[in-house]
């Protein structure tokens, strides 16, 4: 017999004892996915033809092969599957009387490693293959599989076992650090989570403590991918079929794997039952968790104190942090000692623990690191983006209304006017450290700039660009095409127009009323886009700063249910044209096609008026966001701190105000307060049975007192809301508001 | 053969005392080919000792060679010994048939006709359930797995503490045919002396992670005798003793009990030499050689006789 021969059959005669110890492992497996994949194929099917026409039948069960066989519903299960039989197979460890069996044999330790390693691998893989291949086959025979499905199936077949291999693999080093099943499981969630987890606590501290910091983690960060060190996280963050991801996963499998392995290699058999197995490595462990814990702990005070900054605030977050440095020491200590008693053992840690923490939080409240005050050298930057709210919907490259406006600036904004944007980005920082060191109320535009740079990367900050920022700078900027194509939805309407082709309509809107164009929607559209872009050659600061909006323009379309891309359901949404006095190709537009509504506001039925100024430099407002404040309560509804109300009932106050205003829910995207710091808001009360119809056309959609919620004209006390156009407030209501 | 030199090995406890000595620059020979019995209190180094001879602990410092090659993760060498620990391991649900199968495949030389003949002698059913067997069925069968294992070294820790009379003859037995047929040396590792007494041929004592005593029971015997005796006049005691090495001097009125360290031929000689009115030398037991030994060195043997 040749050595190679030998060696085989050594390998085959280990994994057969393996599986022979592992049996109810496999059959327990097995048992799951043949629920799953043929029970849950097989009900949904008879499901289907039960309670479906023919109609909807086939696009169902091609719903439901999606679902089951391409959806990540077996993700989790997989994840325990991991975790499960990783432990399972290396637990001999954590039993002397085990470790004294198989040690023992004349087998080598590598040997016996890899041969356990790889089993817990097959006895998952294998099963899960092979069922949901046969139920995949039983779902093709009656005819609810396509091409794209079968290859959706064979990528999220990839996508999951890879997730299963690296998740296996973290939990075998788990094992291999840790010297009994129950802190190997706690290891293996630290493994895990370690990274995101310190993400989330240094982004909560940096949105805490940083003006400038651009947060929402959460959210799909596509132009920076988002990677972690977690494969859950990488596969949960692979929805758009990138190969990063996977390749990440694959990586963190394999150094997992093999840092299991060298632990293991230096591991001692008589570190059974201790909490860590290496004596090295335990100080360094116990101090990191105990430092992550307690600057989880540190961040929820953080968001209690809500940003304040004072001598008082950072004494009592230093407590804090000594404090829980101390209670979490002893707490993990007595946890990893299996003994309360124990947990007075190694006090030094609490010093580390208490100074790291010490180091974060001081270094991050006094930007130590200069967060706040960074402005890329122009040379190093490619190009930059400048976000500010506009509430328009935004696709992505798959027809989802999910894209946020950072996302598509991110994309489609490309300003190269370096000079511009390098002074502006200096001024909006140096207002936002002023305003920070004040703690002040937000006195500018809250604006997002990107720079995108010449390394690759994107960084984001928020700025507030001071409203006597100089316009000429402004105009330059905004006016600017490269600004206008990374602002206005339809200068990107290839997704739309892909993917929305139903019931298109072109709707104006304006006071609650509508008018809309039906029939031959695609070439008007064209035309509408023509005179809108002709228009936008006036388009700058100075006219978003004083300009009057006179309602918008949509562009409406449905998507069609299609099982040719990966989006499976219906939808609708627009692309919106917000138009302005002074738009007159636009105008002119409406007007031929007989959408056009009278912007003139009658005071016919008009019970009351009430007008509100916020003063922005009121001494009761603290912190930098709006959000912030506390309320307090009038007859009316709510007044901040910084906000004054009176109420008219003459009707002449009531003529001059409502021929100063225009009906807000246009954008005036650059609007800001008075010479004196005061924004005013209009609210409108009508007399029963007074108020206005909501349409003038026909229409099954809207009704007059229809739903608040869909609908901004009216607020929830039934008034509506109204602005001043810029710059003319009436004499009396100044007068009357600062007595 | 195995040879241990200058074995040291400490366990981290944890606790506060961090650091224990488990065995202190140990250095011992075990000669194949004959029992060997390795003695001493808990906590003193024997099972530590053993599972480093048998590659299931690494040693701080020192070396265990069997048969000249290194035994932690040696393959060749491990081929070599089998283990039974205190409290010997099998599959859940596992029967002396499924053990069987399983250490047919990792020792090469597994006599599996021999084992179902022993299982029948030792009254053990096959295909029972191994968790319904009682803890000395256990060992027993764990005895026979090591002896059908054809190892050459047979390491048992405490594994006899377990067995009742009529079964550890039977096992001397099974030893004494295997050591004769092919040269198997059977370590046995205990807290009870007397155990060890009729089956041992070479003792090793351990104390405190230290050998106090490595040697054959016969020489051990051989060398050291006792006497019961009566002085003929007072100052003869101190005249005839100067002579020879007392190890012990116990006196109950006029009657001394003696134990001398010498051939038995040398202190017969010495003490005809002199006028006794009561002289006898009496058989010495292993245990009275090992107190003996033990208590010149401060260390109380009683311990392990008690059992």
């Amino acid at each position: 017999m040749t050595s190679k021969s030998s060696s085989l059959d050594k390998f085959i005669k280990f994994q057969t004892n393996i599986l022979r110890e592992r049996m109810w492992q496999l059959v327990v497996v097995s048992f799951l996915f043949l629920i799953y994949y043929i029970g849950g194929s097989a009900t949904a099917v008879f499901f289907i033809k039960t309670n479906y026409t023919d109609k909807n039948m086939q696009q169902s069960l091609l719903e439901a092969t999606h679902i089951v066989f391409s959806g990540g519903i077996s993700a989790p299960a997989l994840v325990c599957m991991a975790v499960a039989s990783a432990l399972l197979g290396f637990c001999y460890l954590y039993n002397k009387q085990k470790v004294d069996f198989y040690e023992a044999q004349p087998i080598k330790r590598s040997f016996r490693w890899w041969n356990i390693f790889l089993s817990g691998i097959y006895i998952v893989v294998i099963p899960h293959i092979v069922i949901k291949l046969i139920g995949f086959v039983f779902m093709s025979v009656i005819g609810a599989v396509n091409q794209f499905l079968f290859w959706g199936m064979i990528t999220s077949t990839l996508k999951a076992l890879i997730l299963y291999t690296a998740v296996y693999a973290v939990t075998t080093l788990a094992a291999m650090i840790c010297g009994n099943v129950i802190i190997a499981i706690m290891g293996t969630v630290v493994l895990l989570w370690w990274y995101d987890d310190l993400k989330l606590v240094f982004t909560g501290f940096a949105d805490q403590m940083y003006a400038t910091y651009v947060g929402d983690i959460f959210t799909s960060n596509r132009f920076n991918i988002t990677y972690s060190l977690n494969p859950i996280m990488n596969y949960a963050q692979d929805y758009q079929g990138e190969w990063q991801h996977k390749v990440l996963n694959v990586v963190i499998a394999i150094v997992a794997t093999l840092l299991a392995y060298f632990i293991f290699t230096k591991r001692k058999n008589e570190m059974t039952g201790m909490a860590i197995a290496f004596k090295p490595l335990r100080t360094p462990l116990k101090v990191a968790l105990a430092t992550t814990w307690t600057l989880n702990v540190t961040w929820l005070y953080l968001m209690s104190v809500d940003g304040r900054r004072s001598v008082g605030t950072v004494a009592f977050m230093i407590a804090v942090i000594v404090v829980n440095s101390i209670i979490v020491s002893l707490i993990l200590e007595a946890i990893l000692s299996f003994n309360i008693r124990a947990c007075l053992r190694n006090f030094s840690n609490v010093g580390i623990v208490a100074m790291l923490s010490l180091i974060v939080y001081l270094g991050m409240y006094y930007d130590v690191l200069g967060y706040d005050r960074y402005v890329p050298n122009s040379a190093k930057v490619e190009s930059y983006g400048l976000c500010r709210s506009a509430g328009f919907n935004y696709l992505d490259n798959e027809g989802n209304n999910s894209l946020s406006q950072l996302e598509y600036v991110g994309y489609n904004m490309k300003l190269t006017d370096k000079d511009a944007m390098t002074k502006l980005a200096s001024i909006a920082t140096a207002n936002t450290l002023d305003l920070k060191k004040s703690g002040k109320l937000v006195n500018g535009y809250e604006t997002t700039f990107l720079y995108r740079l010449a390394n690759g990367k994107t960084v984001a900050r928020q700025l507030i660009i001071p409203y006597n920022i100089d316009a000429a700078i402004m105009d330059q900027i905004v006016g600017s095409e490269e600004y206008k194509d990374g602002y206005f939805p339809h200068r990107n309407d290839g997704t739309f127009l892909k993917y929305y082709k139903d019931k298109q309509e072109i709707c104006y809107s304006y006071c609650g009323k509508e008018k809309r164009i039906k029939n031959d929607v695609a070439d008007k559209y064209e035309q509408l886009k023509a005179a809108y872009d002709k228009d936008l050659e006036k388009y700058s600061y100075t006219l978003m700063k004083n300009g009057t909006p006179i309602g918008s323009v949509t562009l409406e379309g449905s998507k069609k249910e299609n099982y040719e891309s990966r989006n499976y359901y219906a939808d609708s949404t627009d692309i919106e044209f917000p138009v302005y006095e002074g738009y007159d190709n636009t105008i002119a537009f409406l007007k031929e096609n007989d959408i056009w509504i009278d912007n003139s506001f009658s005071t016919e039925g008009i019970k009351k008026v009430k007008v509100t100024m916020i003063d922005h430099d009121s001494e009761n407002v603290y912190g930098l966001d709006l959000g912030e404040w506390e309320y307090d309560y009038d007859e009316d509804g709510y007044l901040g701190p910084g906000e004054t109300s009176i109420e008219y009932t003459e009707k002449d106050k009531i003529a001059e105000i409502m021929d100063n205003v225009y009906q807000s829910y246009g954008m005036r995207n650059w609007s800001q307060p008075d010479a004196d710091g005061h924004d005013y808001y209009v609210y409108v009360y009508y007399d029963k049975g007074s108020k206005p119809s909501v349409q003038e056309n026909e229409s099954d959609e809207l009704e007059e007192d229809n739903d608040e919620y869909n609908n901004d004209y009216y607020r929830e006390d039934d008034s509506v809301s109204f602005d001043f156009k810029a710059g003319q407030v009436p004499s009396f209501v100044i007068k009357d508001l600062n007595n | 053969m195995i040879e241990i030199r200058d074995l040291y090995k400490t366990f981290d406890t944890g606790g506060k005392e961090d650091v224990v000595q488990a065995l202190n620059g140990i250095s011992l020979d075990i000669n194949e080919s004959q029992v060997f019995g390795l003695i001493g209190t808990n906590g003193s180094g024997k099972s530590t000792m053993m599972r480093i001879a048998a590659g299931i602990y690494r040693p701080d410092s020192g070396s265990v060679s069997i048969d000249g090659r290194e035994a932690f993760d040696n393959l060749e060498a491990k081929k070599n010994v089998f283990f039974i620990a205190d409290e010997p391991y099998y599959h859940t649900n596992a029967t002396p048939e499924l053990m069987k199968n399983y250490y047919s495949d990792i020792y090469e030389n597994f006599d599996k006709q021999r084992f179902d003949r022993l299982l029948d002698d030792f009254n053990l059913k096959l295909n029972r359930r191994i968790a319904t067997f009682s803890k000395g069925m256990k060992k027993q069968l764990a005895v026979i797995i090591g002896v059908c294992a054809g190892t050459k070294y047979l390491m048992m820790d405490e594994t006899f503490d377990g067995l009742d009379p009529v079964m550890r003859q039977a096992v001397k037995s099974l030893f004494a045919n295997d050591m004769e047929t092919r040269g198997l040396t059977p370590i046995i590792a205990s807290h009870n002396l007397r155990e060890l007494e009729d089956i041992c041929e070479n003792i090793g004592l351990l104390h405190k992670g230290g050998v106090l005593m490595s040697q054959n029971i016969e020489d051990i015997k051989l060398g050291i005798q006792k006497i019961q005796c009566v002085f003929a006049n007072d100052g003869d005691e101190q005249k005839i003793l100067s002579g020879v090495d007392v190890m012990l001097n116990e006196k109950r009125g006029k009657l001394h009990t003696l134990t001398i360290r010498g051939r038995r031929e040398d202190v017969m000689a010495h003490f005809n030499g002199f006028e006794m009115t009561f002289f006898e030398m009496l058989p010495l037991t292993l245990e009275e050689a090992f107190i003996s030994e033990t208590e010149v060195v401060g260390y109380d043997v009683k311990k392990l006789i008690a059992g």
